[in-house]
């Protein structure tokens, strides 16, 4: 069956750092637009909601049509920390429309350790 | 699916507001707007218009507290399906607008309005307002009784009173229709349908059910009814038995309907007092409203109606009714619902109401990008709809979405607070301030609305969005953009401009890219200098004094080094550097450009300017200042795609500094190729009033002067003030390198003309003196084969530059004097553009002794007198050629020194030379003469190019009169006496004596040259001169001790008579054979002291045998001849009387030579003797004799 999923990586100051279609849906272009539209939206809700819980992965925090939207929130920046007034999580974002939550939680924390391996690297200025 | 519901909705009276006859749309919106104001009138205002006919249902109407509510509809609406499920829905009154000066006749106006108002056969009462009757109509009798309620022209607050009263009428007319109504359904036979229920002929089961059903509906539409009468007692006393009923009935939608309206009693009831108990009593009651709605979906008319509508209306109430911060999650998880839910609404513009209410919801939830998602969504939906008036929402719509996606136009983020603000804070540009200008990074999502935006504009027919949007798509995104996109968006920009009249502004603006590039300096003719008024000389501070460009002590000086300050002056043209960039594939073609001022107070000139594709340049903006006072210069006004655009350079440098931090796309400039960004500040720029203005001018041209090395000419230069003001103050000086090259410069005149007026000119002289070529000059020529013409351009910097200091009066005239600072002065800098070239070159200098000897001839007295340069007896002007090469032919030239010049032409001109002896420290009646016989008698040498040539300069005259103490005697003497540490003491002296003495002598020799007519100068040689005479200056400056001169004695016997002696003289002192010639030798001391001298006399032959003594002597003497003792007193003569007879005619020479006794030490050192013992010869020069044979 064909999936649609599309990823992205949210810096601070609510900035894009990656974004991938990494469905099984044919792309169209269209559709790229309205899921980076979905995503976008997503966040006026996750910015409430990463407060009030502990937990990292939020599960499916929004939904438009078929649509889910689930967020993972990493722990924040410590060096973000000076630069301005409130830690910043960097937002791993996953529009699908499949209900598997376990394995979109794993496919987070998965991609949560390559990113902390990447943000790592002190030469990395990952905006 | 209604807009903007909420719970309250139940209780609202819906009144349609229709206009009548011809109303204008604004005349219509102003009356409504009178109207709508009385949307709430309380039950006590009506109670004097209420009549209570019977008995009135609503017994616990609260007349004190309670109130009635108005829903006005402009424009009325079409009667709604669902009225019967809700009778809010009902329009239940109709009031008509009329504007009467432009319906004359009232009596068709009420007809229209009759005929109007049966439209809405649920309407119970109507009632047509007339505006503005005039007099007549006022009296028209024909229209009493009618609904047509006439407004006499009154003020506002009169006709508002007037039409509260009205609506007060209303509400009462309408509360007692409310009883009539609620009294006549109590009693039964009215029947309650809504679409939901089966349009098909009933079933007799169906008609057994729906009879059952008929009294909760009732029930719950009573209940409607006592919530529009403002009775919400009432209504919930009928809500409650509706609920029963119909919950025993299955009659789910009515219950469900009977429920919200219990919620709205509730409501009212508390008026308006929320507290957590009621609010979890709503959210629970609806909740149960929500699942009844959706227990009442019937499978079977899905297709056709579904009470789907209600329940997300229901959700949308519930949301609103709970919409704050704190309950945003509920909030949010209902609006998801209901955003699911519209998904399967059959109808679209329910759907549209749907997500405006959701997005509406989120906005107030402050989830803006939530907001603007549905926003979109309903633009989209807006988009389907293929007609122009849907565009215009869809454009409306999305144009509110902007600010979410950051793509806003610039006019709706108002006019910007900080764009005419200078950088007040250095230039600092925040962080994230460069983020939300530029946040590039959701740039997919903010192209896709600007193109929606762009396309609903064009369908929409609103050239003006669709230009600023085109603009901001490709201002900001055109790297995202191929180049078919690119021309596409061009194609846009110039198809909407096509449709805007000409002149059209948009606050957004396109391309190109425009940054400041720079300020070009004031050229040094215009420079401007501030003025101190506490200082005369206010000037002299003004230039950077000494060899450091920062002095660590002037810190007083409010010298602000990264802060550019600029001063204009009125009415003088300034300029301004702009870069601009076309980064896309099409040509930009700007049709004017020019500086933007918000100041006002500079009148800008428009450039127009074309930008190929992918292209930057650098323009020249330029305006004149018209009033004094701080000039703003925040950007550029450009006119380009047919649109007129301010283009602010700070956004450019935001964008520019964003791109070198990666936060934006792409640096529009270095993409065409510019230059490097380079930070330019805007500088505060101050305009001060008129200035008086210089403008210099050398006559003859402007170009540089030829100068030969070392000649000398006068320049002329004229100055005019071609400013307004006249010039009061001016002030000479010179800078640069070379300055000693300006011998005068004729200040005085300058001074003298002061106060210049506007356009007066004057011209000053400066006397120039070219300065020497270096040696590598010369060398560099040289090398470079062209000795003739080295015609060279005068080396940058190597000239003076002449400042004159000038300025205005302190204060305008007719203006009162102020305490703040006078209006600055300026400086004019003239360049002395001296070329110089080679001219005659020094080749070297030699020191030549001649020895010339001379003649004996009695006849002039004055040889001695003449050999001490002393020139007391002048005899004639004809000697004046001879004195400087002095060879007096009577006289002995016994070691004349001459120095020898060796000079070189490697010009192409001819020079003449002169050598001119100054001789102005000989004794002072003389000077005069002598400078002028210098001058006079002066022989030329010419010198053609390429030759060498020699001139000579004879040393004698420089001998000084007496050799003694003031030069060497004293000293010496003193050596004597005193001590060696005197001694030492006595040669520095000695020594700085003779350096002046030399400097001295150098000073009178002057070698003037000239060239053609108007070339002439001097050459510099001292240096040579002064190598030269170093080794022997002492021969040259100091006279010999003692000098001999021979001459025929006037009287020494009686045979030589006066007539021979006569003869002699004229005959050129022949002296004749076998004659006894009378002689003397006279011997002069040159010294203060006496010498005693032990003196001899030779004669010579032609061969240089002596002749006197020995085998073959030929000259016969009388008297002594050798060893005769004398002392010769300080400075004066001795004669020695002798007598000879030559045997043989022909040349003789005679000689005289003196051994001094007891040499001193000065003469010591004259003759350069160490030995104390040794004696010291003196030699005269050699005089010759001319013997003849006969007479």
């Amino acid at each position: 069956m064909a999936s649609t999923a599309c990823f992205m990586i949210v810096s601070k100051n609510d900035i894009p750092i990656y974004e991938a279609e990494v469905g099984t849906v044919p792309k169209k272009e269209d559709a790229a637009h309205q899921h980076q539209f979905i995503l976008h939206a997503a966040l006026d809700i996750v910015q409430d909601t990463a407060w009030t819980t502990s937990a990292m992965f939020l599960k499916a925090i929004d939904r438009f049509n078929d649509l889910v939207v689930s967020v993972y929130v990493t722990a924040g920046h410590i060096l973000s920390f000076v630069m301005s007034d409130f830690i910043i999580h960097t937002r791993l974002m996953l529009l699908h429309d499949s209900r598997n939550e376990d394995g979109i939680k794993s496919f987070f924390q998965e991609v949560h350790e390559l990113y902390i391996k990447a943000s790592s690297v002190m030469f990395y200025n990952l905006i | 699916m209604e807009p903007d519901a909420s719970i309250e909705t139940s209780s609202m009276i819906r009144v349609a507001v229709i206009p009548i006859s011809d109303v204008t749309p604004l005349l219509f919106r102003d009356y409504a707007a009178m109207l709508i104001r009385h949307h709430t009138v309380s039950l006590s205002s009506i109670s004097s218009f209420y009549t209570e006919h019977q008995k009135s249902p609503f017994a616990h109407q609260p007349w004190e507290s309670g109130s009635l509510r108005f829903k006005f509809i402009l424009g009325g609406s079409p009667p709604s399906p669902w009225e019967d499920f809700q009778s809010n829905r009902k329009i239940l009154a109709v009031i008509g607008i009329c504007h009467c000066p432009s319906a004359p006749d009232l009596r068709s106006v009420a007809d229209q309005f009759t005929a109007a108002s049966k439209t809405y056969s649920s309407s119970l009462v109507q009632r047509c307002f007339a505006f503005c009757p005039v007099d007549s109509q006022l009296e028209d009798e024909s229209v009493k009784g009618s609904n047509l309620i006439l407004f006499p022209p009154a003020d506002r607050q009169t006709q508002e009173f007037h039409l509260q009263t009205m609506v007060q009428d209303i509400a009462a007319s309408l509360l007692m229709e409310f009883e009539k109504w609620v009294l006549q359904a109590e009693s039964g036979g009215t029947v309650f349908k809504t679409p939901l229920d089966s349009q098909a002929s009933l079933s007799s089961e169906e008609v057994i059910k729906a009879k059952k059903r008929r009294l909760g509906r009732a029930q719950k539409t009573i209940g409607d009814y006592c919530l529009l009468a403002g009775s919400p007692v009432d209504a919930n006393a009928h809500y409650s038995t509706s609920l029963e009923l119909t919950r025993l009935t299955a009659d789910f939608f009515w219950y469900a309907g009977a429920m919200e309206g219990s919620v709205c009693a509730l409501l009212m009831d508390r008026m308006g007092h929320k507290d957590p108990v009621l609010e979890d009593e709503v959210k629970y009651r609806y909740n149960s409203v929500i699942l009844h709605y959706r227990k009442s979906f019937i499978q079977d008319n899905a297709q056709r109606v579904s009470p789907l509508s209600f329940e997300l209306e229901a959700t949308l109430k519930l949301a609103r009714f709970l919409c704050r911060r704190e309950l945003a999650s509920d909030v949010v998880e209902l609006l998801t619902a209901t955003a699911d839910g519209a998904t399967s609404l059959i109808d679209a513009s329910d759907k549209l109401v749907v997500y405006v209410e959701i997005a509406r919801l989120f906005g107030e939830l402050g989830y803006h990008r939530k907001a603007a998602f549905f926003s979109r969504q309903v633009a989209q939906l807006y988009l389907q709809q293929d007609n122009k008036f849907a565009a215009i929402s869809a454009m409306q719509v999305l144009a509110m979405t902007t600010k979410a996606y950051r793509v806003q136009s610039r006019a709706s983020i108002g006019p910007s607070n900080d764009a005419g603000q200078t950088h007040a804070d250095g230039g600092k540009v925040h962080h994230h301030s460069i983020v939300s200008l530029f946040e590039s990074q959701w740039s997919t999502l903010q192209m896709v609305v600007l193109r929606e935006i762009l396309l609903s504009a064009v369908r929409a027919g609103d050239p003006l969005a669709a230009w600023s949007a085109a603009a901001r798509l490709l201002r900001s995104y055109y790297p995202l953009i191929t180049p078919a996109g690119q021309n596409g968006l061009f194609g846009a920009l110039v198809n909407s401009a096509e449709r805007l009249p000409l002149g059209t502004r948009c606050s957004d603006p396109a391309l190109p890219f425009v940054r400041l590039h720079s300020f070009p300096l004031h050229s040094s003719q215009m420079d401007i200098v501030k003025r101190n008024p506490a200082r005369e000389d206010w000037w002299a501070g003004a230039a950077p004094s000494g060899p450091f460009i920062y002095t660590p002590f002037s810190k007083g000086e409010p010298n602000n080094s990264n802060k550019q300050e600029l001063t204009w002056v009125v009415g003088e043209p300034v300029q301004v550097l702009v870069e601009l960039a076309n980064p896309c594939g099409f040509e930009v073609m700007v049709e004017s450009i020019y500086l933007s001022v918000h100041s006002g107070n500079l009148d800008a000139f428009p450039v127009s300017v074309s930008l190929p594709p992918n292209s930057s340049k650098v323009i020249t903006l330029s305006g004149i200042p018209t009033n004094e006072g701080l000039v703003s210069i925040p950007g550029c006004i450009v006119h380009c795609f047919g649109v007129i655009t301010e283009h602010f350079f700070k956004e450019v440098d935001g964008l520019i500094i964003g791109a070198t931090q990666g936060l934006v796309l792409s640096d529009p400039f270095r993409s065409c190729g510019a230059a490097k960004f380079k930070n330019v500040l805007l500088p505060s720029i101050t305009v001060v009033p008129s200035l008086p203005l210089l403008v210099s001018h050398i006559a003859g041209g402007d170009g540089s002067v030829m100068l030969y090395e070392g000649e000398i000419r006068d320049v002329w230069i004229s100055l005019a003030n071609a400013g307004t003001v006249p010039v009061e103050q001016a002030h000479i000086s010179l800078s640069g390198k070379n300055q000693d090259s300006v011998v005068t410069v004729a200040s005085e005149t300058l001074r003298s003309a002061l106060p210049l007026k506007p356009g007066a000119e004057v011209t000053i002289r400066v006397t120039l003196k070219a300065w020497q070529l270096s040696k590598t000059d010369s060398d560099a020529a040289a090398s470079k084969g062209m000795p003739g013409s080295s015609v060279r351009q005068a080396k940058d910097g190597s000239s003076p530059l002449l400042l004159i200091h000038y300025a205005g009066p302190l204060t305008t005239p007719g203006e009162p004097e102020t305490v703040s600072a006078p209006p600055p002065g300026r400086r004019l800098v003239i360049p002395l553009n001296i070329c110089v070239l080679q001219g005659l070159s020094f080749v070297k200098a030699r020191l030549l002794s001649m020895e010339i000897p001379a003649r004996i001839g009695e006849a002039c007295s004055t040889q001695a007198q003449l050999e001490r340069g002393n020139t007391e007896q002048v005899n004639g002007s004809e000697r004046h050629a001879d004195r400087l090469v002095k060879i007096d032919p009577n006289r002995g030239s016994w070691g004349l020194r001459l120095l020898e010049l060796e000079l070189y032409n490697p010009t192409d001109v001819v020079f003449e030379t002169s050598v001119s002896v100054d001789m102005e420290n000989t004794s002072n009646q003389e000077n005069l003469s002598d400078n002028i016989s210098a001058e006079h008698g002066e022989p030329k040498t010419r010198i053609d190019r390429d030759y060498t040539a020699r001139v000579l300069i004879p040393l004698e005259n420089f001998k000084l009169p007496v050799l003694d103490g003031s030069i060497l005697g004293n000293s010496f003497q003193n050596n004597g006496t005193s001590g060696s540490r005197n001694n030492s003491f006595s040669e520095k002296n000695i020594k700085a004596e003779l350096n002046a003495s030399i400097k001295n002598l150098i000073s009178k020799i002057k070698v003037r040259w000239q060239s053609g007519r108007n070339s002439s100068g001097e050459l510099d040689i001292k240096d040579a001169i002064q190598a030269a005479l170093q080794a022997s200056v002492m021969d040259v400056l100091l006279p010999d001790p003692l000098t001999f001169g021979f001459r025929l004695a006037k009287a020494s016997s009686g045979d030589i008579n006066v007539d021979r002696e006569v003869k002699s003289c004229v005959s050129g002192d022949s002296i004749i054979a076998h004659e006894m010639t009378a002689m003397e030798v006279l011997v002069r001391n040159n010294t203060k002291e006496a010498i005693r001298i032990n003196l001899s006399i030779a004669c010579k032959d032609v061969a240089g045998e002596n002749c006197m003594e020995g085998d073959k002597a030929t000259v016969l003497w009388e008297g002594v001849l050798s060893g005769i003792s004398m002392e010769v007193p300080p400075l004066e003569e001795v004669k020695h009387a002798f007598s000879l007879y030559f045997l043989i005619p022909g040349e003789y020479t005679m000689l005289a030579a003196a051994m001094i006794y007891d040499a001193n030490e000065v003469l010591r050192a004259r003759a350069r003797s160490d030995a104390l013992d040794e004696p010291i010869f003196c030699r005269g020069p050699p005089y010759h004799v001319r013997v003849s044979g006969t007479r």
